[in-house]
Formats: C-alpha cells, sequence, structure tokens
C-alpha cells in the first residue's frame, strides 16, 4: 500500500480537521464513523482493518 | 503574596536622542535612505547597506535596545546572513547551539526530532541568545561601522509623505521635532508599525484565539540546550509546555492557557509561579528560581499584500506577523533585510533600475506567505483553534509512541532557507533543469568546506566564504585552469561597472598559481553541485542561486546579470 510522505500526511490532517470543524461538534461522531466505513470499504483487506481497529482502541480511554 | 523577581543579567547602555543640524527645521541633509527602527531587522538592513558602502541613518524610538522577553531562536541562514555582516563572533561566543528536541505527551516520549545538520555546517542550525543579546551584538557592529552608519536614538517617527522622488518623515525627539527627507524609506518599525499605519495599509490573515502565557526564569541547570515540548503534561493537566534554554540560565518557558482561562489572572504571578514550580519538579530542576518576566502572547499570521510602497518599503514585522511556533518571526525579518539591502544599494548607486525592488517584494512576500503556512499549521497543533484540531491532535499524540507514521505531525517545523521558486530573476531554467544534484536557482547555497588559496595563502574556510556584495560566478574547473573567455572576463567587468566576480573552484591542487582559488579538497563539492568541468553557478549577493549551467559562457552570464540590473526587460 503506498504511504503518505509527512508533508501529505500534513495536508490531510489539515482537511479532516477543517472538515469537521465545518461539521460540528455534535456531528462529528457521525462524521468520524462515516469516514471510518469509508476508508475501511476502501482498504478492502479485512487483516489490516481489523488490527487498524485494534490500535484504534488501545488505551483510548487512558 | 509577596513574590521576588530577579532581573535579567543583561543591562542596556542608554544613549542620548541627538538632533541633527537643522535648516528651517529640517536636518539640512537629505539621505539616500532612512531606517526606521532599531531592532534586529532595521540593523541588520543598515550593517548590509554599509557593507555596500551605503550611508544609512537609523532611527530608533527608544533609547537603548530592547527589554523583556521577544526573539530567542536564530537559524542556521540567519547566522550565515549575520556573517556577512561581521557580527558573527557575538553570536557564537554567547549563542548556545542546539540541534534538536523532544516532545513528550503525559509521561511519555513520543518524538524526538533534529534539524539538518553534518560535516559540511559552517553553522549550528540553531543558536538561542535573548534578543537584547541579539540587538546588542549588531548593535556593536553598528557603532564600529560609524563612517557609514549614524544611529538616531529616542527619535519617533510621527509622519510619513511622499512622492515620486523621496519621503519626508517628521521625527520627534525630546528636544525639537524635524523633518527628514529620504530618498527611500525602509520601515521596519515592527508589528505596530506607526509607519504601516500611516499609510493607512493593513495586515491580513488571520488571528488565533488561543493564548500562551512567556515566561522566562532564572534558573541555574545544565540541562543541554534542546527545544522541549510537553503536551497534557501531569505538571499543567490540558495545557501545551515549550521549554527553551537561553544563555546565562535564563529559561523560556511557554504554556497554553486553556478555554475559558482569562488571560489578565493567568499572568499574575501568584498564578503564574505554582504551575512554573510543579514543571521545573515534573522535569526533575531542583534548584531555587526566580520570575524576570511574564506576558501573554497570541499568534498571528497576517502579511501586507505588497513590501514596496513607492518610495517606502516594509520588513520585518512591520510587513508581516508570523506566529512564534516554528521561529520565523526574527529570523524571517532578517532574511528580509538581507534580500532588500543588496537590491537598494545597486539602486541608490545607480547601477540597477528600480524596478528590482519590485522582486524584494514579490520574492519575500512569496516568503511570507511559505512561513505563515508552516507557522499555521504549528500553531494549529500548538493552539488548536477548534475542538476538531484538538480532538485530532488527541489522536497523533495518544497514537505517536506505538505508531512512528503519524509522528511527523507533531514536529515543528522550524524554519529552514526559503526557496525563491517562483522570482523573476531566477535565469536559464533550462540549463538548470539538466543538473540532478545541487540548489537549483532561487535556492540558497549548500555549505561545503573548501581551501581558499589568496595569493598563494591557503586557509580552511567554507563555501559562503566567498560571496561578496557583488553577483559571483561559481566556476567549476577539474584543474584550475578556466577557459580564455573568462579570464578576458574578469578583467572587463570593472572597466564597465558590472558587479560580478568570478570564483574558480579547482577539483584538486592547480599547477598554475592565479591570485585566488579555492579547491575541493574534501571532493564532496562537486559531486553536491552535479558540477563538471566548466560548470558554472551564478550567485546573488544574498547567497540565492540565480542561474547555473552545465558548461557556463561568459557571454550568458553577463547576459544573466545585466537582465537583472536593468529589471525592465523582465516586465
Amino acid at each position: 500500500m503506498p504511504r503518505l510522505q509527512p508533508v501529505e500526511l500534513d495536508a490531510v490532517y489539515t482537511s479532516l480537521c477543517k472538515t469537521m470543524s465545518r461539521v460540528g461538534e455534535p456531528a462529528s461522531p457521525l462524521f468520524l464513523a462515516r469516514f471510518a466505513l469509508l476508508a475501511m470499504e476502501r482498504i478492502g483487506d479485512i487483516a489490516v482493518i481489523e488490527a487498524l481497529i485494534a490500535d484504534a482502541a488501545e488505551d483510548v480511554d487512558a | 503574596m509577596d513574590i521576588e523577581f530577579a532581573a535579567y543579567p543583561f543591562v542596556a547602555a542608554r544613549h542620548a536622542a541627538v538632533v541633527p543640524p537643522l535648516t528651517d527645521c529640517a536636518d539640512s541633509k537629505r539621505r539616500p535612505v532612512v531606517v526606521v527602527g532599531g531592532g534586529p531587522v532595521g540593523m541588520v538592513t543598515a550593517l548590509a547597506l554599509a557593507n555596500h558602502g551605503v550611508p544609512v541613518v537609523l532611527i530608533e524610538a527608544d533609547d537603548s535596545v530592547c527589554f523583556g522577553s521577544r526573539a530567542i531562536c536564530i537559524s542556521r541562514r540567519s547566522l550565515e546572513i549575520i556573517e556577512r555582516l561581521g557580527a558573527i563572533d557575538g553570536f557564537k561566543r554567547i549563542g548556545l547551539p542546539w540541534t534538536g528536541g523532544r516532545s513528550f505527551y503525559r509521561d511519555v516520549e513520543v518524538l524526538k526530532f533534529s534539524m539538518p545538520q553534518d560535516e559540511n555546517q559552517k553553522h549550528a542550525p540553531m543558536v538561542n541568545l535573548a534578543q537584547y543579546h541579539i540587538e546588542q551584538i549588531l548593535l556593536d557592529q553598528v557603532e564600529a561601522r560609524r563612517d557609514l552608519i549614524e544611529v538616531r536614538w529616542q527619535s519617533k517617527v510621527t509622519a510619513i509623505e511622499q512622492d515620486d522622488q523621496g519621503a519626508r518623515l517628521t521625527l520627534s525627539t525630546p528636544h525639537a521635532s524635524y523633518q527628514l527627507d529620504a530618498d527611500w524609506v525602509v520601515a521596519a518599525d515592527g508589528g505596530r508599525s506607526f509607519i504601516r499605519e500611516s499609510m493607512g495599509l493593513a495586515l491580513t490573515g488571520t488571528s488565533y484565539e488561543g493564548r500562551y502565557v512567556i515566561v522566562d526564569i532564572l534558573l541555574d541547570s545544565a540541562r543541554p540546550a534542546e527545544r522541549l515540548a510537553y503536551f497534557d503534561p501531569a505538571c499543567n493537566r490540558g495545557s501545551t509546555v515549550l521549554v527553551h534554554k537561553q544563555p546565562d540560565n535564563v529559561w523560556r518557558i511557554d504554556y497554553q492557557l486553556q478555554d475559558g482561562e482569562d488571560p489578565e489572572e493567568a499572568v499574575k504571578p501568584e498564578n503564574v509561579m505554582p504551575r512554573v514550580e510543579s514543571l521545573l519538579a515534573m522535569m526533575g530542576e531542583t534548584s531555587a528560581w526566580k520570575p524576570i518576566w511574564i506576558t501573554v502572547y497570541k499568534a498571528n499570521a497576517l502579511t501586507l499584500e505588497k513590501y514596496r510602497h513607492g518610495r517606502v518599503l516594509f520588513a520585518g514585522d512591520a510587513a508581516h506577523l508570523v506566529p512564534i511556533f516554528g521561529v520565523r518571526g526574527a529570523n524571517s525579518g532578517i532574511d528580509d533585510a538581507d534580500n532588500l539591502a543588496w537590491k537598494l544599494a545597486y539602486v541608490i548607486k545607480g547601477v540597477a533600475s528600480d524596478a528590482l525592488l519590485d522582486s524584494y517584494s514579490s520574492e519575500r512576500v512569496a516568503a511570507a506567505h511559505e512561513n505563515l503556512s508552516y507557522g499555521t499549521k504549528s500553531t494549529e497543533f500548538m493552539a488548536p483553534p477548534s475542538f476538531a484540531f484538538d480532538l485530532m491532535r488527541k489522536a497523533v499524540l495518544s497514537l505517536a509512541a506505538k505508531h512512528e507514521g503519524v509522528r511527523s505531525l507533531i514536529n515543528p517545523r522550524q524554519t529552514s532557507a526559503i526557496v525563491y521558486t517562483t522570482s523573476p530573476l531566477n535565469a536559464a531554467l533550462a540549463h538548470s533543469a539538466t543538473f540532478d544534484a545541487g540548489p537549483a536557482p532561487g535556492a540558497v547555497l549548500q555549505e561545503c568546506p573548501l581551501t581558499i588559496v589568496t595569493n598563494g595563502n591557503a586557509s580552511l574556510g567554507y563555501l559562503s566564504d566567498l560571496l561578496s556584495s557583488t553577483f559571483v560566478l561559481l566556476l567549476f574547473s577539474d584543474d584550475g585552469t578556466v577557459n580564455n573567455e573568462f579570464m578576458m572576463l574578469q578583467e572587463s567587468l570593472s572597466c564597465f561597472d558590472i558587479p560580478l566576480r568570478v570564483e574558480v573552484i579547482a577539483g584538486r591542487s592547480p599547477a598554475l598559481q592565479h591570485a585566488r582559488v579555492t579547491i575541493d579538497h574534501t571532493g564532496r563539492l562537486f559531486p553536491m553541485y552535479g558540477a563538471e568541468n566548466g560548470t558554472g553557478y551564478l550567485v546573488r549577493p544574498d547567497g540565492h542561486v540565480m542561474a547555473r549551467w552545465k558548461r557556463a559562457r561568459a557571454e550568458e552570464v553577463i547576459e544573466a546579470v545585466l537582465r537583472v540590473i536593468n529589471l525592465a526587460l523582465i516586465h
């Protein structure tokens, strides 16, 4: 899978933040859920997705 | 609560106001250039103009160098500029060099970064010293150049008007008010520039709401100089804290105020002391300490759209305000001054047309936009402007310890030399495109150690030592011999008053003794510049490459220089 360069990661990170700011705080969980769903569908690899779910969950409430 | 403050370990000399001989309430002498503002940017401008032999009057409203917590980080690029002004020694003597830093999330280190540093470099990527040091070192050099620079302390500009030929400033001093006429005015009068405001010019961009408390303290600690960032630290939950070491046991601590905190309350010593105390305890610093200075900071990302307005040229904070994160404030102003000075000197001396000054504006406005885009990204991370940036930052920080791929988002994106990619001065781009290494037109020279032989005396030096107040052609030659046309070029330049010098760089010690030759004794320069026998790099007085040819021809080099100094041809 292609990896993002730091400057590309920077750009999409900012784009996500700005979009979420526009969507507003109440709708943000749904926005992030929809993004996650679309990303899973596009990743298309069950093992990768399961690993990402586990990584994201790890210590999330620390 | 009785809190004892320490003084900065520095005593600024006071300078008397001087009023020149007046005729009808005006300075009897018209000046080629007046620089308004005696901060780092104004002094660098004055020194650089003096390097070109241009006399300067430097106007400063105060009676001494600055006070309080201001710029503390000076970049390698700024050091290169300062060295050309003859002021590097003080920076090396006082400044604390550093190369990187560490960021922590809670108590876990999540990023260790380093700035570019290798054996080819002459200067550290960054040195820390207080702005009063920066100004004092520059002022010492300004005073050494009193043959060309006249400083007028305690002189405040109260009016400015201009026409096609120049500008008239009204200056107020404790003794008298008078007028001063100049062909050109450089407005380096800071973030609240009077000149900018009185000309009705407005900065545009973004102002951020997030606030930081900035505290300078006196603390004896052997901890090395590096940039420390603590996100959500145990000592100040939910906040972000930055720590920088300065000379003389002064430490700079910046911490973010949280939503709903009242800045006026927050800067009260009784509210600052416990936060600093708990930070130091967390860092394991046990020595006694005292506060020196407390202030509050709010990030701005603003610029003028043009830096040339007729006969008035804006530089530094008067032209743009960049956020502190990434240390681009003073450094970008020093870069402005260096870009402006040679162009203005050429115009004043009649070497170049005044259209050259428009390229100061276009190059430095483009640089400001680049600085602002990095500064904005840093600010959005350091002082998240919305719940979304805040939430995403928490995601980055909590993943960074285990997921290296996200760590670049924490990197503070420290200032680095700007490339004038779209500069109207860049030339021979088709020739440049044939190189697979080396700085392209618009980029600054890459440093490399060299042996410089002058009249048979060899000394160890660096590529940047070859820069001068003229354009320089770096002519690469395997054995030090150069084409006849370049031998003739050398001789004809002075007759035609073309500001160009040729520096021959030999791959090995030449058999023939020139008055001057430079040897690539490490063998690193040729490959670093993609150079072959006959390759030429044409370099501007500010160290930016203007053109390069695999096989340089004298005629093309001359043409490139003439094109720039008669900029009318470009428009």
